[in-house]
């Protein structure tokens, strides 16, 4: 219901005036009609008060019995005594229990000691009696029954006008009680009736004045929250896109890590082989430099030899021009021989034939030097080509030796380079793989965020509730204190769902 | 290398290596059935009849030697020796045919160049390796030649007489050629010559 805070004050405190008043109303006739029966109840009470024989006649009515009992000895009276007594002291009870004062209460309690004392002597003058003294029996009655009796008589009578003095004086004070309480009664309500329309006013007032305060700073803080809400949501959405970018761009850069770790495992590994062939090169080159050596070694020992033989071949040359010579000398010895043969004439015809012999042998002699010269020669001409040959194979071996020692220093120094490269790969790998721990490492974190975001998202969406809900509260509460118009109650509905990728 | 680019087969070079070592080793003396059969066969060529020349045909023995490229004989009957040119001292102030002399077992020999002598073409520098000694006129004197050829027996008419176009000292001395295209000097001659005796005194 859209009462306001003022209506629904006063309503309140309408109804409970006129509870107020209904309840006075009921108060007052419930007095009246109480006083009335209690009134009633009192004269009643006086009158059977005033009627009241109970405890007189009970006690009255048990003397007889006893007494008929002393009599007759019939049983039947002792009963009738203890019956009567029992009555008595019953009736002496509901007296003293329903005595206003204790003033009575006390009374009846004699009243109740005087009964005991009346069946002690009773009690007595029954078992003289019993005994058959008889004579005792009417003493004790006279003795003590009947003065007994008669203080209780008296104490009983006593009590019962006190009772009724008391009553009437109950009766008067509390007529004069009702009549008070009537007149205080109306007199409450009265007050109770101004004092509530007062503080009916005084608290509508003070609650609207709170309630208006409260509700301008509650818009206000909702528009806030509203405005920082679609703020936040467009943030946690830039969040969003940003760590999305960047996770991407961190899976990139991890794949491109991972790639360039392939490529520098690849180069390590490439530049291993390499180190090893250049390890197998430089051996090798070492081996073709001792081979050069040696074959230089050997080229000049060959060298050497050929010397050695052409050498050789100058003593053969040397010995074939002595034989030339000798040849020669036999070829004139011959001539000789021929002339004196020819001097001799016909003795001398054999001699001539063996001149001529010997001239044809020297003949052949001198062909055969001549051959062998030509030999040596030809032997002459090879040994210095083959000494050209071997000095040329000294030189290229000696070129070929530098050569291979400059190959071995340019594989030494390939060998450096690529053992200074597959370091360098080697760090590469290690910074790659840092790279992509670090990427890994990032890519938690941007699921954190993206965890964080979310968390975000939710409690942004909580909160524009919230606000959503405060600012349902306000427009409540501006209806309730009657507030008109726009005021300064923003009325804002949430703004766009901001979608957030979860 | 040398100009042999085929590859050597070592092991052929070693076969004939081993080859010219053994035909050296075996070379230096012959068997002894060898040496028998090469007597028997020189005995065979020495065995052949002699020639049926006319014993009436007149042959001359001849000394052939190489002399400026043509080839020169000289008798026999005037040919003492053949030495080898050795230590030719030449005298000053001899004419240009006189070489110069040597010494010959103690005696002190002219020797003579023919082809100054016979103004032949040839150069100087030509070798002459041998002295024939030879007496003619009483005189004993040495010709320089080059190479001697040999001995050689020609008969007298197969010799042809010297071509008109020699004149002089040559025309002189020349016997004739012979049918190996031999010019046969004639010694007896060339000794009467008088320009060949050199008396000339150095003032």
């Amino acid at each position: 219901m859209n009462w306001t805070v003022s209506q629904r004050m006063m309503a309140g405190y309408g109804v409970v005036f006129v509870l107020l008043v209904l309840v006075t109303g009921i108060s007052v006739y419930a007095l009246t009609s109480t006083s009335k029966a209690f009134n009633y109840t009192l004269g009643q009470q006086a009158i059977i008060m005033k009627n009241q024989p109970a405890p007189k006649g009970g006690v009255a009515f048990a003397t007889i019995e006893l007494l008929r009992y002393l009599n007759t000895q019939d049983r039947k009276h002792l009963k009738e005594w203890d019956r009567w007594l029992a009555w008595t002291r019953e009736g002496a009870t509901e007296a003293r229990d329903t005595s206003p004062n204790a003033e009575g209460r006390r009374g009846w309690d004699e009243a109740l000691r005087g009964v005991n004392q009346l069946e002690a002597v009773g009690k007595d003058m029954i078992a003289a009696a019993a005994a058959g003294r008889t004579a005792e029996a009417q003493k004790i009655n006279t003795e003590r029954f009947q003065p007994t009796y008669e203080q209780m008589f008296n104490t009983i009578d006593r009590v019962l006008t006190d009772d009724k003095e008391r009553m009437a004086e109950i009766i008067r004070a509390s007529q004069a009680r009702v009549s008070q309480a009537f007149w205080a009664m109306l007199l409450t309500a009265a007050i109770a009736l101004a004092f509530g329309i007062t503080t009916a006013l005084l608290l509508t007032r003070s609650i609207n004045g709170s309630l208006r305060q409260t509700i301008s700073a509650l818009a206000s803080a909702s528009s806030e929250i509203v405005a920082a809400t679609t703020q936040q949501a467009a943030g946690t959405a830039e969040e969003a896109t940003a760590v999305q970018q960047t996770t991407t761009t961190a899976d990139e850069v991890k794949q491109t890590a991972q790639v360039s770790a392939q490529k520098a495992r690849a180069v390590a590994e490439a530049a291993q082989k390499a180190a090893q062939v250049s390890q197998d090169g430089r051996r090798a080159v070492g081996e073709s430099v001792k081979g050069s050596q040696e074959a230089k070694t050997r080229m000049e020992a060959l060298a050497e030899r050929i010397l050695a033989l052409s050498e050789q071949a100058q003593a053969i040359s040397e010995i074939i021009a002595t034989v030339n010579d000798l040849a020669e000398q036999s070829n004139l010895l011959a001539v000789n021989a021929a002339i004196e043969a020819a001097k001799a004439g016909e003795a001398g015809k054999g001699f001539a034939v063996v001149a001529a012999e010997v001239k044809s042998l020297a003949e052949q002699s001198k062909q055969a030097t001549a051959r062998i010269r030509g030999i040596l020669n030809e032997i002459h001409g090879a040994t210095q080509a083959a000494v050209m040959a071997a000095e040329q194979g000294v030189k290229v071996s000696e070129t070929g030796e530098t050569l291979a020692r400059q190959a071995g220093e340019s594989i030494r120094m390939l060998a450096e380079s690529l053992t200074e490269s597959a370091q360098a790969a080697q760090q590469i790998l290690a910074s790659a793989q840092q790279q992509v721990v670090g990427m890994d490492q990032m890519t938690l974190a941007m699921q954190n965020i993206k965890q964080a975001s979310a968390q975000n998202m939710a409690a942004t969406r909580q909160v524009e509730e919230s606000a959503h809900n405060l600012n349902e509260l306000a427009q409540r509460l501006t209806t309730l204190v009657a507030i008109s118009g726009n005021g300064h109650i923003v009325r804002s509905r949430p703004s766009g769902r901001v979608h957030t990728t979860a | 290398m040398s100009d042999r680019t085929r590859i050597p087969d070592w092991q052929e070079v070693h076969i004939r290596l081993e080859q010219a070592r053994r035909s050296m080793e075996s070379s230096g003396g012959r068997s002894s059935e060898e040496v028998a059969r090469i007597l028997r066969e020189r005995a065979k060529a020495l065995a052949r009849p002699p020639e049926e020349a006319a014993p009436a045909t007149e042959m001359i023995a001849l000394l052939v030697f190489l002399l400026a490229g043509e080839r020169f004989g000289l008798e026999m009957t005037h040919v003492q020796e053949v030495l080898p040119l050795r230590e030719l001292i030449p005298v000053p102030c001899t004419p240009a045919f006189v070489c110069g002399v040597i010494n010959y077992r103690g005696r002190i020999l002219t020797v003579l160049d023919l082809r100054r002598l016979l103004n032949l073409p040839g150069t100087n520098a030509t070798e002459h390796n041998r002295v024939i000694l030879a007496a003619a006129g009483g005189m004993t004197f040495g010709i320089a030649a080059e190479t001697i050829d040999g001995t050689l027996s020609v008969q007298t008419r197969k010799m042809a007489p010297p071509p008109e176009a020699l004149t002089g000292l040559r025309l002189a001395i020349t016997r004739g050629i012979t049918e190996e295209l031999i010019t046969v000097l004639d010694l007896d001659t060339m000794a009467r010559t008088p320009e060949i005796l050199v008396n000339d005194e150095v003032g």
